[in-house]
């Protein structure tokens, strides 16, 4: 059975359609890409699959469970993680701090998360985990606004991560970045799917390639193609 | 689908945009459009800026009501079908700065349901052929496997570059022309680029494209 599966997807805005009857499945363990142009469709199928819009027709099922109209915050309690294409950090936060806020036993605590935070030794430890796993650990103390453009996507990524989550779904990860950054990217990226189930979506069909177990095709609205990287690349040389 | 029945008629559609100057009106825009396809294919639309080829599909999608004569998608008068299903007859895929609100012309339950989940004809709007992103050749698949499932596609384009041209050509198996507020229907890419009007729209780019072919 398919960790996340999406069946029938309509979506539109007024008169402008979206997504027209979009099927698919994500695995487990598996990297998922999805590619396609922008106003392709890409980003209001994310925001659908990770419960930030509700579909007009078609249904989202989670490990067997329909989930198609949880709200955003159930859906994210469930296991499923996001990053945005607009970074969404506390720029006067430092890294560590942006990681404690969103570990699940501080947000708990809701306007009293930061009580005793600084002290407790066990949440620290747990967010110098994620940053470990991030490669950021070495620069915990630097407030986000600080941090070169790479290091903060890669925190933004951390801050996902630290809902502990069974899935993350990273929105657009390369815009703004040289190919530095991106070789770093790559690196975090395929590390993280040793533990965690990935989509990312993309117009950087080449960045894709080089991650991806499997990649979804999405044009106008509608998925027009699924497979491995080199099938699909194949696949393009035979159809230019 | 009924094998009788033309996937898409337009019925002498005629679409005039008025300004009224003190009690004389003035027309600013006309189209007529009158043509029936009865079989899937891929149409290639072509027309300078403003001609109407986003009106023409308009009227098709049903989102712009005719000044006169009936559009027919599946045999339905699209202008008689809920609005809410009108994209499950005929779907208009354009840039999202061009989209305009559907006109409405009288209370929903007045109209008829559509028992289609799939939309028959298909209509793009200047589809973006960028040859640096790699896309081209999924969206001609695309195309054509709407085709293979029987549907009708229709691609407006404004070619201003040789493989534009070379797409349209190969991809297409029928041409229009929106010129002068006439749609103008043509079976061959032969006849298509003969007429001195479609010449004289394309400029430099077909003789270069045509001089290319000849080599």
């Amino acid at each position: 059975m398919a960790l996340l599966e999406a069946k029938g997807i309509h979506k539109r805005f007024g008169q402008q359609v979206v997504l027209e009857k979009v099927n698919i499945t994500f695995e487990e363990n598996q990297l998922s890409g999805i590619v396609g142009p922008n106003g392709a469709g890409k980003t209001t199928l994310f925001n659908i699959l990770t419960g930030q819009h509700w579909p007009d027709r078609g249904k989202v099922f989670f490990n067997g469970k329909n989930i198609t109209r949880f709200s955003r915050q159930r859906v994210a309690r469930m296991g499923i993680a996001r990053s945005f294409q607009i970074m969404n950090l506390f720029d006067d936060f430092t890294a560590i701090e942006n990681i404690m806020v969103a570990l699940p036993n501080v947000r708990q605590r809701q306007f009293n998360m930061f009580m005793n935070v600084p002290t407790d030794s066990a949440i620290q430890d747990e967010a110098y985990e994620v940053l470990r796993r991030i490669g950021l650990d070495k620069v915990a103390r630097t407030e986000a606004k600080n941090l070169p453009y790479g290091k903060r996507r890669a925190l933004e990524i951390g801050v996902a991560l630290a809902s502990k989550p069974r899935m993350l779904f990273l929105d657009e990860p390369t815009q703004g970045m040289g190919s530095d950054q991106m070789s770093n990217l790559i690196d975090l990226v395929l590390k993280l799917k040793e533990i965690v189930t990935i989509v990312v979506i993309e117009h950087d069909m080449d960045f894709l390639v080089e991650i991806a177990d499997v990649i979804s095709v999405i044009l106008w609205g509608q998925i027009i193609a699924t497979d491995a990287p080199d099938k699909l690349l194949a696949n393009r040389g035979v159809l230019q | 689908m009924m094998t009788d029945t033309p996937i898409l008629h337009l019925d002498n559609v005629e679409k005039r945009y008025s300004r009224r100057i003190i009690l004389f009106p003035k027309t600013t825009f006309y189209l007529k459009a009158d043509f029936v396809f009865e079989e899937p294919g891929i149409v290639g639309v072509m027309g300078a800026n403003g001609a109407g080829k986003t009106t023409l599909f308009e009227m098709i999608a049903g989102t712009t009501p005719p000044s006169s004569g009936t559009v027919y998608c599946m045999g339905d008068d699209i202008q008689n079908v809920k609005y809410r299903y009108r994209d499950r007859l005929a779907i208009h895929y354009h840039q999202s700065y061009q989209v305009r609100n559907i006109q409405w012309t009288k209370p929903e339950f007045l109209m008829k349901s559509c028992y289609y989940d799939y939309p028959t004809i298909h209509l793009f709007d200047e589809p973006q052929f960028n040859t640096q992103d790699g896309y081209i050749p999924f969206m001609l698949q695309f195309f054509r496997q709407l085709w293979m499932m029987r549907c009708l596609v229709f691609i407006s384009v404004h070619p201003t570059e040789v493989f534009q041209l070379e797409i349209v050509e190969h991809l297409c198996h029928q041409y229009m022309f929106v010129h002068n507020g006439e749609v103008s229907h043509y079976d061959h890419w032969q006849t298509f680029t003969q007429d001195s009007h479609v010449r004289d729209y394309l400029g430099n780019t077909l003789p270069q494209y045509e001089a290319q072919q000849n080599k």
